[in-house]
């Protein structure tokens, strides 16, 4: 279960991955054109963001 | 393909969905939140088929395909971004949620109206989610019409297409409220994503298989998996078609309203998990869809034909095509009707109810009840315009709900938001959304929805330090929410929630189902 403290570093987290899926694809990925440029990594990064949602609700009960 | 197949397949979709709109029929509504709300008792699974359908609609498997035949790989950034964006429910759900509860919050605009302690900041936010959405539904609309005549051949006319959507979304919304569209959703989002996720699976394999597929799209058609590519998705591009769809699910009142009526916290967990799991997997069908289009037919006049061509080609058998062709439906379907449900809702609630402040709920539902038909008139009649391309105008009108997201954020997390603030920045940034959008202007290359936040922002904040906010309230409100989610983050700890109850005073047993007095 998370706590107070984590929570925060997790959505800082999430926070990052998104501003990377803005920045990454138009810079480090620019000449990769292939499935595995920005194609999985918009993918992977949206995976991971949604493992975060699953681990941060964890404590939502009834 | 021929037109009989398409009635056929459109026939069987209205007897089934009819039915699950039937049989979701419980007693009758006397009040705004059973209608609405589902008396505020939805349960997980359903309300995550519900708001998926609900957010994607038409413009998948039309508009983000037709983004990608346009601009390649861009698109699936773009459309995931905005999957990362829903985590804002992780932070605002359980909030709206426990407030609703307590204050019996039928609409987001009522929320703010309370909230800010003005009726008139009600109205105006209300007003505005009509002005935006309507345009909204109208596309969805229009989707409709552009995929059944262009599956025929114009056999079946663009307004005939719109026509069935606008009734087929009527019937749905007005049978049981919320309830009959969340079932009804429930059916078209699994309808939507078996459909199009077996076709796309087909498709691809008539291609050569996934590995093939990807290496003749590198080696075929260069640019088309890195941005900015073609040159179509340059990051001014990206970040205007981007940023509105971050904020979709607080700045649009038809999913945010979603947000009042899980039974409990873990239906709202099982709704915001279910909803992410059925996005990731929606995306990548839409964007491998408009891949695969551009692979079958690389000279399309507008990527919005991209679909349409796809199903009426020969390597998609014909009853796979109609029944992909009836999740399209399924898909505007089931947006239109949420946003006609939530709309009537604000306009019987926060605008007839706003002059009115005696009305009765009883008599607000009939309101609701009368306003939904008319909502679903005026989409149809700005359908009928055929504007050009239908994902630029599906993310226009969200990005005039960007202005809502600053007096959203401050009704949780500002205590000095005063309603001058409110009416400020919704109108005043409002009205330069709307300017930009009529007169096609980019300021500086940037769309209209990135200068739309960024004056809400300044305005919001600007003009509530200079005047005076609701102290009282904004105390009473930010200390019931914040001790409530306390007290539902630390279950396991007693000493902290027995605190944390306190200072609520016990707000979590004294729900109210009656108006909030401003």
């Amino acid at each position: 279960m998370p706590t107070l403290r984590g929570r925060g570093w997790w959505l800082t987290a999430i926070l990052v991955i998104v501003i990377a899926c803005f920045v990454v694809p138009f810079t480090l990925l620019r000449n990769v054109d292939a499935w595995y440029g920005s194609f999985l990594f918009w993918s992977v990064a949206s995976v991971l963001v949604i493992a975060i949602n699953w681990y941060l609700s964890s404590n939502w009960k009834e | 393909m021929p037109t009989h197949w398409i009635w056929i397949g459109i026939a069987a979709y209205t007897v089934i969905a009819g039915f699950t709109a039937y049989l979701s029929r419980t007693e009758r509504s006397k009040n705004m939140s059973h209608y609405f709300l589902g008396d505020r008792k939805m349960g997980g699974f359903v309300s995550a088929l519900s708001y998926s359908a609900t957010t994607y609609s038409a413009f998948m498997l039309i508009g983000l395909a037709g983004l990608t035949y346009s601009g390649g790989v861009g698109a699936l950034g773009f459309e995931l971004i905005y999957l990362c964006g829903v985590t804002l429910v992780l932070i605002f759900g359980p909030r709206f949620w426990a407030v609703g509860k307590k204050y019996g919050y039928v609409t987001p605009s009522e929320m703010l109206g309370h909230r800010y302690d003005n009726r008139g900041v009600a109205i105006v936010s209300a007003l505005t989610s009509c002005l935006f959405l309507i345009p909204y539904a109208a596309v969805q609309l229009a989707g409709v019409g552009y995929l059944v005549s262009g599956m025929t051949d114009g056999a079946m006319s663009f307004t005939t297409g719109t026509l069935i959507a606008t009734i087929l979304a009527i019937v749905f919304a007005i049978v049981a409220g919320l309830r009959s569209v969340a079932w009804t959703d429930s059916l078209q989002a699994i309808i939507m994503i078996v459909s199009a996720t077996f076709v796309v699976v087909l498709v691809i394999n008539h291609l050569g298989g996934l590995g093939s597929f990807f290496d003749q799209l590198s080696t075929e058609h260069p640019g088309t998996l890195s941005v900015p590519g073609n040159g179509f998705f340059n990051f001014s591009t990206f970040l205007g078609l981007t940023l509105p769809w971050l904020f979709f699910s607080i700045s649009n009142p038809q999913v945010s309203q979603r947000l009042y009526s899980p039974r409990s916290l873990k239906q709202l967990r099982q709704m915001l998990l279910g909803f992410l799991i059925f996005g990731f997997i929606y995306t990548l069908v839409s964007v491998l869809w408009g891949f695969a289009a551009f692979m079958k037919f690389p000279n399309l006049e507008t990527g919005d034909l991209a679909t349409p061509m796809l199903l009426s080609s020969d390597i998609i058998p014909p009853l796979a095509g109609v029944v992909v062709m009836v999740g399209v439906m399924a898909a505007a379907v089931s947006t239109i009707d949420s946003i006609m449900l939530t709309l009537s809702s604000m306009l019987a609630r926060d605008v007839v109810g706003g002059f009115k402040p005696a009305m009765s709920e009883r008599r607000q539902l009939t309101v609701g009840k009368f306003v939904l038909p008319v909502i679903a008139l005026l989409a149809y009649l700005f359908a009928q315009l055929e504007l050009d391309l239908i994902a630029v105008l599906s993310v226009s009108a969200s990005a005039g709900l960007l202005v809502l997201v600053p007096p959203t954020v401050g009704t949780f997390f500002w205590r000095r938001g005063s309603a001058a603030g409110v009416l400020t920045s919704i109108i005043g940034a409002g009205t330069l959304v709307f300017i930009l959008e009529l007169t096609g202007t980019k300021l500086l290359g940037q769309g209209s929805g990135v200068w739309g936040l960024a004056l809400s922002c300044v305005l919001f904040i600007g003009v509530s330090l200079l005047t005076r906010a609701p102290e009282q309230r904004a105390t009473e409100f930010l200390t019931f929410s914040r001790s409530e989610l306390a007290r539902h983050r630390c279950i396991r700890r007693r000493l902290f929630c027995g605190r944390s109850f306190h200072l609520a005073g016990g707000f979590a047993h004294a729900q109210r189902t009656d108006k909030p007095d401003y």
